[in-house]
């Protein structure tokens, strides 16, 4: 895998563009560490992209350098065709409202000393928009359309609701700011199955609703065959490979790493908890010191001699199934 | 982040050697920082230095001669940089009230007190706290641990001069126990120091008692929870060999850096103590000073104070560094 | 009974070490956050010091301070609650009910007083730190770690030396104690609060830094320092009262609880036993109470934190 390359970016229109995309970590030894190697990718606008990849693959970090916060260390995130990386401290702040994110954990997200109703203006009154009232309204809207009461809510504190309740609240505040770009990093594995669902509907509804775009990030494919219009497949830091939801679950070839998490997905019915782990035994190499040429080789089965000198381009397939592979594609 | 990174490998020399040099650099800085806090102890003293010195009434020439001998008139950095290498060469100057003997040689007669009770002080605070904390921590929650902690608590909330008045209106006056005021040299005879010293370093001990117990209790009850001890237990190992051998050893290491803080800044907490029994250290030399104003020997005893505590604190982060395989993970 | 943590914040850590205090360990089994009767007790204690030293003139108290008028009263009156004097008089005929009031009126407004401008200037100097990183703190921590690298009472007696020892200038010396290990703590939860991700989403919603450190992060911060807060004044109560005692202190005939228990040196104390046992007393329970709040304070914030 370790794929570079751009063959899958569509041109003109898209709602974000993100090309070469470099995240580096410095850590304590003054080493540095790359969380994400040179990712590219687009999002149109109504449509849903979803990262997949197991956990420490740089799901989040790609997350937050979209945001900006803080900036890559490298590559270009444009947001309606402008380019974040070219403006001041200010225009930033302003740009960056067009993007919310709601984060995995729904208690950390919330400030523990806010009131439900402060939360959910909090944008609102950061921009100074609207009066008192029209914001309470706008508020009270919102909160009604995630499926929680205002009046129950109104002035209860995150500690007096539960992680359900806490994460419609995170959303809340995302959609009252109606953002051109929702990012949703990892928000459902947090809750239980059953509020997994709803949370799954009230998402595809606010979508269909607010021509809303969303970068949808999980770490196994179950989840987001349901939501998602296109699926990015990552691997410590790399792209693997790129399709449309509907080529999922063609009888077509895949990339190893894909292939390695489909036949993890649970099968309908059974009542296995989502997998975190790695699905083959190994472990993610580390990020510190990662494989030559293709990330994926100590772990693949189709491996030849070539993956280890020779990174994979990322190349296109078919029209809606792009793959870094020497053997596969 | 929720995932682990995996322990990298060690870092390349240079880098280490750089971070030490750049923790080096902050050490001189803090000694820089305090010395140069000493030396402006003076300027806030309120009024002319030489009026002080020559008393009212002379004429303005005679003041103005003092000053420029005593360097007064000459830019503070000057002034600063003068005092700071006189200081690095051992010469605190002499102390303004009589007997005007140099401010080194009284507090070279003066540290080894003081050093001696900090570390007599603390011997006997862990020989108290371990098996405070081992009875305490065996029983987490039941009778022995409440009463020990309420006690602990308790003694938390007596300042040393009013347990040390306590300990002499008890041990000294009433029942004649200890002498008061005396302080024979470690050097000339050693039950005697032993004995003169043993009630200022119980009153000293007091302080650092509550600290010790509780921070190691709660370590055993941690570590007496961890999977190798049940291992351990579950072999049918007796309690107390457990507690011993098992639980003590891992528990120890936070107890090391506490007793290291504790040595230094006891030196600074023996003053109370010294000035009730009269013994010569240190405290009781900085508190008459203040008490007369006489700054040379304030600022000397700081200052020897302060790089106690500095040095000691340094060894005592390297040495736990070493030992401790926890922390050296944790730095990587 | 309470079953808390060393209070770390009396002795400071170390100047230029990295290495944190072995951190708070887990309770074996967590205990209720509720107050009780003990804590309950110690609050009315300080609720009732800090009333009554508030109105102490209007009080029908004896005279706590001026001799001249106390010449007719009987010296080294034993304490007799149906007495004038309740608690006895001093070798002046000073009243000691009177004399313990007014030296509570002082020692908790100084000490108040500076542990509200060291948790001000502390914590604002330590959430700046964590929150900016880089040289900001490195240099706040040299300085943090020089003011630590003085032991508390050899400082508060360097600054005796050559301050006067008014109420004012017992003020900022005593601040200068509390500030460093409030940047401390400040920092350090700051440094851990800036990880929550709600710190992101606020810098997302658009905040700027201002808004992120005082809506967001200061209001977290002050959960740790206000109990840090509690426990510092009973420490800087009795540093104060220890500099009273060695003489260096705010003088008599102005009474604080420290120079009022040094009248009982020299051998007084085993006649008049009572010379010493008031003040104490009262310092006792006043330290002993602040102790008491300031960690059922940190517990009940710390699990409601750890809850959150
Ligand atoms: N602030 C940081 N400092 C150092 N390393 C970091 C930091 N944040 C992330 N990393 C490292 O970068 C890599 C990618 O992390 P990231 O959080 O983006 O992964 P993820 O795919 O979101 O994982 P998860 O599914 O567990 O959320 C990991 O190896 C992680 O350890
Ligand atoms: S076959 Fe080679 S290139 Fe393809 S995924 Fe496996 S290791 Fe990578
Ligand atoms: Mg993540």
């Amino acid at each position: 895998m370790a794929g570079t390359g751009k063959a899958h970016l569509r041109d003109g229109g898209a709602r974000l563009t993100v090309k070469d995309l470099v995240v580096e970590f410095r850590t304590k030894g003054d080493q540095r560490v790359q969380a994400v190697s040179g990712v590219s990718f687009d999002v149109l606008p109504g449509e849903t992209l979803s990262i997949v990849g197991e956990s420490g693959c740089g799901k989040s970090s790609v997350a937050r350098a979209v945001m900006h916060l803080p900036a890559p260390t490298d590559g270009a995130v444009q947001l309606n065709a402008l380019d974040l990386g070219s403006l001041d401290k200010k225009a930033l702040r302003r740009s960056r409202v067009a993007m919310q994110i709601v984060f995995q954990d729904p208690v950390a997200s919330l400030n523990p000393r806010r009131k439900v109703k402060d939360l959910v203006q909090e944008g609102a009154s950061i921009w100074g928009r609207g009066t008192a009232k029209s914001r309470d309204r706008d508020a009270r809207e919102v909160l009604d359309a995630v499926g929680l009461d205002p009046d129950v809510v109104w002035n209860r504190r995150p500690h007096e609701l539960s992680g359900g309740q806490c994460q419609r609240v995170s959303i809340a505040r995302a959609l009252v700011m109606e953002p051109d770009l929702l990012i949703c990093d990892e928000i459902l594995s947090s809750l239980d199955v059953s509020i997994q669902a709803q949370m799954l509907n009230l998402l595809r509804e606010t979508k269909a609703q607010r021509q809303l775009s969303m970068l949808f990030i999980a770490h196994d494919l179950a989840v987001v065959k349901n939501i998602s219009d296109r699926i990015l497949v990552m691997y410590l830091g790399k792209v693997c490979e790129v399709l449309d939801v509907e080529a999922l679950d063609r009888p077509a070839t895949h990339h190893p790493y894909t292939q390695l998490l489909l036949e993890s997905v649970p099968t309908v019915g059974s009542s296995r908890v989502v997998p975190s782990k790695a699905p083959a035994g190994q472990d993610l190499p580390s990020p510190l010191n990662p494989p030559s040429g293709c990330r994926f080789r100590t772990r693949c089965p189709l491996a030849t001699p070539r993956c280890a000198v020779e990174e994979p381009r990322l190349e296109r397939k078919s029209d809606d199934q792009f793959i870094a592979c020497h053997e596969v594609a | 982040m929720v995932n682990d990174v995996e322990a990298p490998r060690r870092a390349p020399r240079p880098k280490r050697a750089r971070r030490a040099a750049g923790k080096a650099a902050q050490l001189l800085a803090v000694l820089l920082i305090v010395s140069f806090g000493t030396f402006m102890l003076s300027a806030l003293l309120p009024g002319d230095p030489a009026v002080a010195i020559l008393g009212e009434g002379h004429p303005p020439e005679a003041y103005e001669q003092v000053r420029q001998e005593l360097g007064l008139n000459d830019p503070l950095l000057s002034r600063y940089v003068e005092w700071l290498s006189a200081v690095i060469r051992g010469d605190f100057g002499t102390s303004l009230i009589p007997p005007q003997s140099e401010v080194s040689s009284r507090l070279a007669s003066a540290f080894p007190v003081s050093l001696q009770l900090a570390v007599m002080a603390l011997i006997l605070a862990l020989v108290i706290s371990i098996p405070l904390a081992m009875v305490s921590a065996y029983r987490a929650g039941g009778v022995v641990d409440r009463i020990v902690s309420a006690i602990t608590f308790g003694i938390l909330s007596v300042p040393s001069f009013v347990a040390g008045l306590l300990l002499i209106a008890i041990a000294v006056n009433q029942f004649e126990l200890f002498p008061r005021a005396h302080w024979v040299r470690l050097t000339d005879s050693v039950p005697d120091n032993l004995y003169h010293a043993f009630l200022p370093v119980l009153t000293i001990a007091l302080l650092e008692i509550p600290t010790f117990t509780r921070l190691l209790r709660s370590d055993l009850v941690n570590t007496l929870q961890e999977d190798f001890v049940l291992a351990s237990r579950a072999k049918g190992m007796p309690s107390w060999r457990i507690m011993l051998f098992d639980a003590f050893r891992p528990s120890s290491y936070s107890i090391i850096t506490v007793v290291g803080l504790a040595l230094a800044s006891l030196i600074g907490s023996t003053v109370i103590v010294e000035t009730l029994f009269s013994l010569p250290g240190m405290g009781s030399l900085v508190v008459h000073a203040a008490g007369q104003g006489d700054l040379p020997i304030v600022q000397g005893a700081v200052l020897v104070i302060a790089v106690t505590y500095v040095v000691i604190n340094t060894a005592v982060d390297a040495a736990y560094s070493i030992v401790d395989p926890r922390i050296r993970r944790a730095q990587n | 009974m309470p079953r808390t943590e060393p209070i770390s914040a009396i002795t400071p850590p170390a100047a230029g070490a990295t290495t944190a205090p072995p951190g708070p360990a887990a309770e074996t089994r967590p205990r209720g956050a509720g107050f009780d009767v003990l804590t309950l007790m110690c609050g009315l204690w300080l609720l009732t010091l800090a009333v009554v030293a508030l109105v102490a003139p209007l009080l029908p108290l004896g005279e706590h301070q001026d001799s001249a008028l106390t010449l007719a009263e009987p010296i080294y009156a034993p304490p007799d609650l149906a007495s004038a004097h309740p608690l006895g008089t001093n070798a002046l005929g000073l009243d000691l009910l009177a004399r313990v009031i007014y030296g509570a009126r002082i020692s908790l407004v100084v000490c108040i007083s500076a542990v509200l401008i060291g948790m001000a200037v502390g914590g604002i100097v330590g959430i700046t730190a964590g929150y900016l990183r880089g040289k900001v703190d490195v240099v706040i921590g040299v300085l943090t770690n020089s003011l630590l690298a003085v032991p508390t009472l050899i400082m508060l007696i360097a600054l005796a030396s050559v301050l006067r020892p008014t109420p004012q200038n017992m003020v900022i010396a005593l601040s200068l104690v509390a500030v460093p290990g409030m940047i401390r703590v400040a920092r350090a939860q700051t440094l851990a609060l800036s990880q929550r991700e709600y710190v992101t989403v606020a810098r997302a919603l658009g905040a700027r830094r201002s808004r992120v450190i005082l809506r967001e992060l200061l209001p977290n911060v002050a959960l740790a320092i206000i109990p840090l807060g509690m426990i510092y004044i009973s420490a800087l109560i009795v540093a104060e009262a220890s500099l009273s005692f060695l003489g260096i202190g705010i003088r008599p005939p102005q009474p604080t609880w420290g120079n009022m228990i040094a009248e009982g040196q020299d051998g007084k104390m085993e006649q008049y036993p009572f010379l010493v046992i008031v003040p104490a007393f009262f310092l006792f329970l006043t330290v002993f109470s602040f102790n008491l709040i300031g960690e059922r304070l940190r517990k009940v914030w710390d699990t409601r934190q750890v809850k959150l």
